[in-house]
């Protein structure tokens, strides 16, 4: 009894036609497809083609007996399925007695003098290189295996070994042949393809969308290409997606040359800073054709082999000379739309260097850095706004005083720089930030300045910095006077603007409270304060918003409910408590008596401690509290 | 405008245009004939089939256009189904095959895709036992020709 005496007149998936068979085989997995042939003769004459589709497999031709037979085995059964063979994947193993897969695949294979291609479907095959090194010639006798014409390329040398992927002049020779459809050429090879034929190959392949050539460093190392050579040849694949080289021989004699024990005239390429930019300038407008260009990569991927090279900067840019300067025509890539990724390890090293000679620059014209960075930021010029402006928005304020605070550690001359520098760096930020915050205010509106300053930024930058700024303050401002700041910082700072940039701007006019001396308020109480606060009619709109906004939400009260006790445990009086939660500012007295019982004795006593013995920061959302417990008796 | 479609079983739809032009083969044949009343002759599909195809040509007749994803790697490829086209082909699998077939000739891809993978998502993630009894087929290997294919397909994409 068969399938078709039970199904006679009923379609059965037998009975559906073969490109059918094969769009439901394509959505199968191997494993799935691997138990579909066990169903039936007639199912596994439809699947058992798409099993052997795609080939993946682990070659280990160790020396003993039990695996050349296994092997031999497996060999025989790929040759005998090799018509369904459509794409070719190669492992091999890290370990004692293996070779490299794709020798002693080839070895066990027909030679290719044969005429009759071994894999008449084969577009597709990735190497992983084992112990022994793959000659050019493995390579190019496999790229004659097949009978179709190749459409990816994948070629993975061992870095740890240095054993690569000869991907040379003959293997090349073979892939131009039968370039017409590639698609991905990959190659991560140290002794792999020189610049001529990387362009043969992009000079062949047009429907090229991936070239991704990675060498290691080396004298010998390939996988790079020529910048002049790229100016004069014709690419004919325009639709490349990715692209991944270095590109070398530009002249930079920005760079020196002095590399270890190399003799520095070995990279040395002659020529003028001029002609280096013009070159590099070339180079990206040829770059600007690929107009469907996602990723372009043209740095070095680092690799363990090289390991020590890896911390020697000079070393790396000799290598990788493409800079991604403006100068050198990087706005030539504007117009490429799909442009994601731009890789470059140049890139960090220019912006120091850059802020090294503005260093310099100031020395020399004995301008202090403060008043550099004033002028900067007050600056209507507009190349100076935009080189800082985008750093700024990007990084914040945080990693704008990191950087500089690094690049003038360095400089050792200045002992007494720390402190003066951060200082006039928070300033300068404050300054800018508050004019911001000043033009919202007027324009009543309630949004964050179009900097990129958001809580999380300035909120991050408090909690990690603030030891560290309120060191250099401690000289600057008087230790008691700090919660009295804060107090005042609060009043107008806190309430005046409401919602999301209160707290950037609380941040910075406390800040500013503590980096400046003139705090007129340093006496008034912290109820004083209020009082004084309340009298204020755009503090009672700040208020009132601020109450609906906790009403809006009825767990929302987690900052009352700290303040709360936090005053409570201070010593507050309760009716100090019950006006607040008046306000909207603090939870009720009995309210608080109630989270206090909550707790266990232990916590309870350990709370009080924490409160009257150290200095106490709330972070909530928008507001900040610094202050001492004495301040609130007076 | 209106084009009416007449089914093996000699029953006449009337769709619009821009519904029946879902279907390539039909679109083709428009553009062929021209402008004209002359009803399509489908011998191929059944009015019960027929009722089906309509009912998604309708439902998507805004799609886009699609490009076919050209891709040879089984991981690449998504077995999602829209949540109508899901329900759409919730029938039997005889339906469900016939449904194919007329995709596949009237020239319907994305009916034709999603048929497919409906068929795919019933294979997966079943022993071959649970796929006979889905399918209806009954095991015509021996034992021993079971095991032998066992062990060929041991290696065919082992890592």
């Amino acid at each position: 009894m068969n399938q078709e005496s039970i199904t006679t007149d009923v379609t059965s998936f037998g009975d559906l036609p073969p490109e059918v068979h094969e769009m439901v085989a394509s959505h199968l997995n191997s494993n799935d497809l691997r138990l579909s042939v066990l169903v039936s003769k007639s199912w596994r004459a439809i699947f058992h083609r798409y099993l052997w589709r795609h080939v993946e497999t682990m070659l280990d031709l160790g020396s003993d007996i039990d695996h050349k037979r296994v092997n031999l085995l497996k060999v025989n059964l790929l040759k005998a399925n090799r018509e369904h063979v459509h794409s070719l994947t190669l492992w091999s193993v890290w370990g004692d007695g293996h070779h490299g897969a794709l020798p002693s695949f080839l070895e066990l294979l027909p030679p290719s003098s044969n005429p009759r291609p071994v894999f008449p479907n084969l577009n597709s095959a990735e190497i992983d290189a084992g112990l022994e090194e793959s000659t050019d010639q493995a390579i190019a006798q496999l790229l004659e295996l097949t009978g179709a014409k190749w459409k990816r390329l994948v070629l993975n040398g061992d870095e740890y070994l240095g054993n690569g992927i000869n991907f040379g002049p003959r293997s090349m020779k073979v892939l131009a042949r039968h370039a017409e459809f590639l698609e991905v050429f990959r190659c991560r090879s140290e002794a792999s393809s020189t610049d001529r034929l990387l362009q043969l190959l992009l000079c062949s392949a047009p429907k090229l969308k991936e070239l991704s050539v990675v060498g290691y460093y080396g004298l010998t190392a390939g996988g790079w290409l020529d910048a002049r050579k790229i100016v004069e040849m014709e690419w004919v694949c325009l639709g490349l997606e990715v692209f991944q080289c270095r590109i070398g021989n530009i002249p930079r004699p920005d760079i020196t040359r002095n590399i270890g024990d190399n003799p520095a005239d070995v990279f040395v390429v002659q020529g003028s800073l001029q002609e280096s930019l013009d070159l590099q300038c070339q180079v990206y407008t040829k770059l600007a054709k690929l107009t469907r260009l996602r990723e372009l990569k043209l740095d070095l991927e680092s690799c363990k082999y090289t390991l020590e090279y890896e911390l020697d900067e000079t070393y790396r840019r000799q290598f990788d000379c493409l800079a991604m300067t403006l100068d050198s025509g990087l706005d030539l890539l504007k117009g490429l739309k799909e442009l994601r990724v731009v890789q470059l390890e140049d890139m960090e090293a220019y912006i120091s260097d850059k802020l090294r000679k503005v260093l310099e620059g100031i020395k020399a014209e004995d301008l202090s850095l403060p008043k550099f960075l004033v002028e900067l930021f007050k600056s209507d010029d507009r190349t100076a706004t935009d080189y800082t402006n985008p750093f700024y928005e990007a990084h914040g304020p945080r990693r704008l005083i990191q950087v500089w605070d690094e690049r003038l550690r360095d400089d050792k001359k200045h002992e007494r720089w720390d402190k003066s520098f951060v200082n006039s760096a928070v300033d300068v930020i404050v300054d800018r930030t508050l004019r911001h915050l000043d033009d919202n205010d007027v324009k009543k509106e309630w949004r964050l300045p179009h900097t990129n300053v958001t809580e999380e930024k300035v909120a991050g930058y408090l909690l990690d910095d603030f030891g560290f700024l309120h060191r250099y303050a401690a000289g600057t401002a008087d230790d008691k006077n700090d919660g009295m700041m804060d107090g005042k910082a609060h009043a107008d700072g806190g309430l005046n603007t409401s919602g999301n940039n209160s707290g950037a701007m609380y941040l910075i006019r406390f800040l500013k409270g503590i980096l400046k001396e003139d705090v007129p308020v340093q006496n008034l109480t912290r109820r004083a304060l209020r009082r004084r606060r309340v009298r204020k009619p755009s503090s009672v709109r700040g208020c009132i918003s601020a109450m609906l906004l906790f009403m809006s939400s009825q767990k929302a009260n987690a900052f009352q409910t700290i303040l709360g006790i936090f005053l409570h445990c201070t010593g507050c009086p309760r009716r100090v408590l019950e006006v607040l939660s008046g306000l909207g500012l603090s939870i009720s007295y009995s309210q608080v008596r109630n989270c206090l019982r909550s707790l266990t004795k232990d916590a309870c006593w350990r709370v009080i401690q924490a409160v009257q013995d150290n200095d106490f920061y709330v972070v909530y959302n928008n507001i900040n509290i610094a202050t001492k417990h004495h301040h609130q008796r007076a | 405008m209106t084009v009416i479609l007449v089914s093996s079983d000699n029953q006449d739809f009337k769709v619009d245009k821009e519904v029946a032009e879902r279907s390539i083969l039909i679109k083709n044949m428009l553009e062929d004939v021209g402008e004209s009343d002359s009803p399509i002759p489908l011998p191929n599909v059944t009015s019960a089939v027929l009722t089906k195809v309509i009912e998604y040509c309708e439902h998507h007749r805004n799609d886009p256009v699609q490009v076919p994803e050209e891709t040879d790697d089984p991981r690449k490829r998504s077995n999602d189904i829209e949540e109508w086209d899901m329900k759409f082909m919730q029938v039997d699998q005889e339906m469900l095959f016939e449904i194919i077939l007329a995709a596949n000739y009237l020239d319907i891809k994305p009916l034709l895709d999603v048929g497919c993978k409906t068929v795919a998502n019933i294979i997966k993630g079943k022993t071959p036992e649970e796929i006979r009894k889905a399918f209806n087929i009954v095991n015509d290997f021996t034992p021993e020709e079971e095991a032998q294919i066992k062990k060929e397909n041991e290696w065919a994409e082992d890592r």
